[in-house]
């Protein structure tokens, strides 16, 4: 089966041909799968944004290719299908807003899709009832909290009904509850739905919700794996002057102070369920 | 934070005000500021002063919300009344030195002072009754014509409705750069004009980035939801004349010639 | 004597319309010198309203605002020169950067201050080393820098006017976390120096935890609670019922409790969890 998303020897600098500076993306090669739950960690100008804006022809590679279901991003035919293939949700939610009316912003997409009324309130009914907005339909969007806009602008890229939803730090400007909100209609998205998510973000909780974690650092992906493997990849994460998880770290000491634990702990009710165990194999050799 | 953002802002409803097509209000709106300003008699201001009223009751718009949209601009009012009392000719009723009121003269600044609060009143109520969007769109339609001479009629409204959009957000936004800024020392409103334009620097720029970033990412953001010109565009609720608006046209023809009989009819002034 | 004190603070927004809101109800709170304060609340909860009347941003309806003992309000055209002192760092400062250099921007504070040029030279240079920039910046355009560093020039605004109390909204909200650790840094060292006593508000527990003696935890217009951050983190099920985040070595330790195990839920830190755990498992062997 091919892949949803392909990138292949991936480079990118704004007009590269004048400035000779270093590659803002140094040869990314990557495929993501449908259903995929994918989180992209790195330090600021890492390539992470950067990246997302390639995989729906905002940007367009410098050298290499960018592949959606097999339609190249450069091909400038394909752009409307291309991007209602993979949606995209930016950080402030306030700057993707167009309208003042919930319902008529849900709308934009389908409208600009040339679709038929019909369908157009069928679309929206739905895209606002998948992030449980259905009730605010017709409120203006600009009273309405942070973690509530951010889920009208997830519901305005629903509205295309995308195969992809990639979420560029789209979390970072939330309060925790709007933070949590947002996280379970992503996760909803990807469990229900089978739409393929691909989260940027700084906080690893969010991280350990995906199934594969990539790594980047200075254009490149330097690790590609299971949150499991990589949050224990201490010195790495460090290196990358990322947050190592508190759960990790708890494990690590207490594996350090002798307590066995399992391996792949990186939740918290993990975490717990592990103590247990612990606790309860210790007394039983007693 | 002092600014009251909600005057003149949509009010979601369902009243018969905000059921009417957008084109319609906004040709009855214009029908309406004619009115107003053929509005000579008492008997006529009498009527118009109704038609108020029935309007406000249409639009289910709280009538207080209505008159605080009048409220910025009772200054211009008052003046302008007061130089009408002491401009027109007729029997004079007072005076010293220069000045004198004459009864036309109260009459006319009286008229005057009532007509310019019915009109803004009443087109207070196209604003309250009518999202910014379906204004748009409304404009949009009637402007649709000129696009046969190239002009950028679906751009336009576009631009309108996410300037309109963007407005309570760069107030907000520019609150906070004030508050900002005064954390700071700034101080506003003191010293010669120079300085007092310079003050602004502090507040303007960020301003002005601010809303360049928020450009720069809407533009991002409306292009991953294909948005590529009006070409081709529908709508979620395509604009459609009813019953209703033809009611509404009749109506408003009818009072419209009321006014004028009533301007007709001879009477004490 | 506190330094700065609120007294029964009540605030409402749009007062005697229809779209009034109490957003303050009797709120009082102290900070000493040199003491470091963290306030803590869910969006809506008041704080970034409470924050305003500490350097007379906002004017209470009723209550009293000390500084020094002395009430902010019984003099309002001194308030300016008392901003100086209480410096205020808003959320996203950088967005109030307007000035052509790194320089010009830092200092702007000190020149509303009418100090000399030499002095605002000499807190230019001072508060840009303190967070964490060298010189080289000075000339620089502000525009283009990183999001972290733009963040720590417009926080050095503010330090440049030497405030005694310095209140930051979200300091590290939306930075990367090398940017929110070089942050904190700058924030230390400001401390260390200047003896400033500093109130942080902030949603993240760790940055609480890791920076402040003691919390305020502000719940719909009134203050919740007010003590030493271990005697406030003891209340883990309080914070969570009022709806605010706790680090995740607390959940492990609640998520225990929950399950009818006896153990302490005031570790707020790796190291103290590690303690306790330690002592939950080694309980097992002394049934």
């Amino acid at each position: 089966m091919s892949a949803l998303i392909e990138t292949q020897n991936l480079y990118f600098q704004y007009l590269h041909h004048q400035t000779k500076q270093k590659w803002i993306l140094n040869g990314i090669d990557l495929s993501i799968h449908q259903g995929e739950f994918v989180a992209i960690l790195g330090p600021n100008g890492c390539g992470k944004s950067t990246l997302a804006k390639h995989l729906n022809g905002l940007l367009l590679p410098s050298d290499g290719s960018v592949q959606i279901q097999g339609m190249d991003t450069a091909d400038h035919q394909q752009l409307d299908a291309i991007r209602q293939t993979v949606g995209m949700v930016f950080q402030n939610p306030d700057n993707q807003l167009i309208s003042t009316l919930v319902e008529e912003d849900v709308a934009f997409a389908p409208e600009n899709l040339g679709m038929k009324p019909s369908e157009i309130q069928r679309r929206v009914d739905w895209a606002l009832d998948a992030v449980d907005m259905l009730a605010y339909k017709r409120h203006s969007p600009f009273k309405l909290s942070g973690g509530q806009k951010q889920r009208i602008a997830i519901a305005g890229i629903l509205a295309m009904r995308p195969q992809c939803i990639v979420m560029d730090e789209a979390t970072s400007m939330l309060d925790p509850k709007g933070r949590a909100d947002v996280m379970r209609i992503i996760k909803r998205l990807n469990y229900e739905f089978g739409i393929t998510i691909l989260l940027i973000t700084h906080h690893m909780d969010e991280a350990a919700e995906a199934s594969r974690i990539l790594l980047m650092n200075q254009g490149k992906v330097v690790m590609d794996d299971r949150p499991e493997h990589v949050f224990y990849q201490i010195d790495l994460l460090k290196q990358l002057k990322l947050d190592v998880p508190q759960v990790v770290e708890l494990v690590l000491r207490l594996r350090h102070q002798g307590i066995r634990l399992p391996n792949p702990i990186i939740h918290v009710d993990q975490c717990i369920n592990a103590l247990i165990a612990a606790r309860e194999e210790d007394y039983g050799t007693y | 934070m002092t600014r009251d953002l909600t005057v003149g802002q949509f009010i979601p409803g369902h009243s018969l005000m905000h059921r009417l097509d957008p084109r319609t209000k906004l040709m009855l709106t214009f029908l309406f500021i004619i009115q107003v300003f053929l509005t000579k008699s008492a008997l006529s201001l009498l009527f118009l002063l109704l038609l108020l009223w029935i309007y406000i009751v249409c639009a289910q718009v709280p009538a207080q919300k209505v008159f605080r949209a009048v409220r910025p601009i009772i200054p211009v009012i008052i003046v302008t009344a007061l130089l009408n009392i002491f401009y027109v000719s007729g029997h004079v009723l007072w005076h010293y030195a220069f000045l004198r009121i004459t009864d036309q003269g109260l009459f006319t600044g009286f008229t005057l002072l009532v007509r310019l609060i019915t009109l803004i009143a009443g087109c207070s109520l196209i604003t309250y009754t009518t999202s910014l969007n379906a204004l748009a769109s409304g404009l949009e339609q009637l402007l649709a014509p000129l696009k046969r001479l190239h002009f950028p009629v679906n751009e336009l409204s576009m631009t309108l409705s996410i300037t309109l959009r963007f407005l309570p957000t760069l107030a907000e936004e520019l609150d906070r750069i004030i508050e900002a800024q005064k954390a700071r020392g700034a101080q506003f409103g003191t010293g010669t004009i120079l300085n007092r334009i310079r003050a602004f620097f502090p507040v303007i720029l960020p301003l002005f980035m601010s809303a360049f970033r928020r450009a720069f990412e809407l533009t991002n953001a409306i292009e991953c939801r294909c948005y590529h010109g009006g070409e081709g565009r529908t709508k979620l609720h395509p604009l459609k004349l009813r019953r209703l608006d033809y009611a509404a046209v009749i109506f408003f023809l009818a009072a419209f010639a009321m006014t004028l009989i009533f301007n007709g009819i001879r009477q004490p002034f | 004597m506190a330094l700065i004190e609120l007294k029964n603070i009540n605030y409402c927004y749009s007062l005697g319309t229809a779209f009034e809101k109490h957003a303050l109800r009797d709120v009082s709170m102290a900070v000493d010198a040199g003491e470091s304060v963290g306030l803590i609340g869910h969006t809506g909860s008041g704080k970034s309203t409470l924050i305003r009347h500490f350097n007379g941003l906002l004017r209470p309806n009723s209550g009293q605002v000390l500084y020094q003992g002395n009430d902010l309000w019984k003099k309002p055209n001194e308030i300016r020169s008392i901003r100086f002192q209480i410096g205020l760092v808003f959320q996203y400062p950088e967005t109030q950067i307007f000035e052509e250099t790194v320089g010009k921007d830092i200092a702007y504070g000190p020149r509303n201050m009418g100090l000399d040029q030499e002095e605002i030279n000499a807190r230019i240079r001072e508060s840009l080393q303190c967070v964490g920039l060298d010189k080289s910046y000075l000339e620089r355009n502000p525009f283009r820098l990183s999001g972290g560093e733009m963040r720590r020039v417009a926080i050095a605004g503010v330090l440049a006017m030497r405030p005694k109390v310095l209140i930051l909204d979200e300091p590290a909200a939306g930075l990367d976390p090398e940017g929110r650790h070089a942050l904190f840094d700058a924030l230390h060292q400001y401390r260390r120096k200047s003896g400033a006593a500093v109130v942080l508000v902030s949603h993240s527990m760790e940055d609480i935890a890791d920076f402040v003696d003691r919390v305020v935890v502000l719940d719909q217009g009134s203050v919740a609670l007010d003590g030493p951050v271990a005697s406030i983190f003891a209340q883990a099920e309080k914070l969570v019922s009022i709806g605010l985040d706790i680090p995740q070595s607390t959940k492990v330790l609640l998520g225990l409790k929950a399950k009818g195990y006896s153990v302490k839920t005031a570790a707020y830190t790796v190291e103290q969890a590690e303690r306790e755990l330690l002592c939950f498992l080694k309980e097992a062997d002394r049934p």
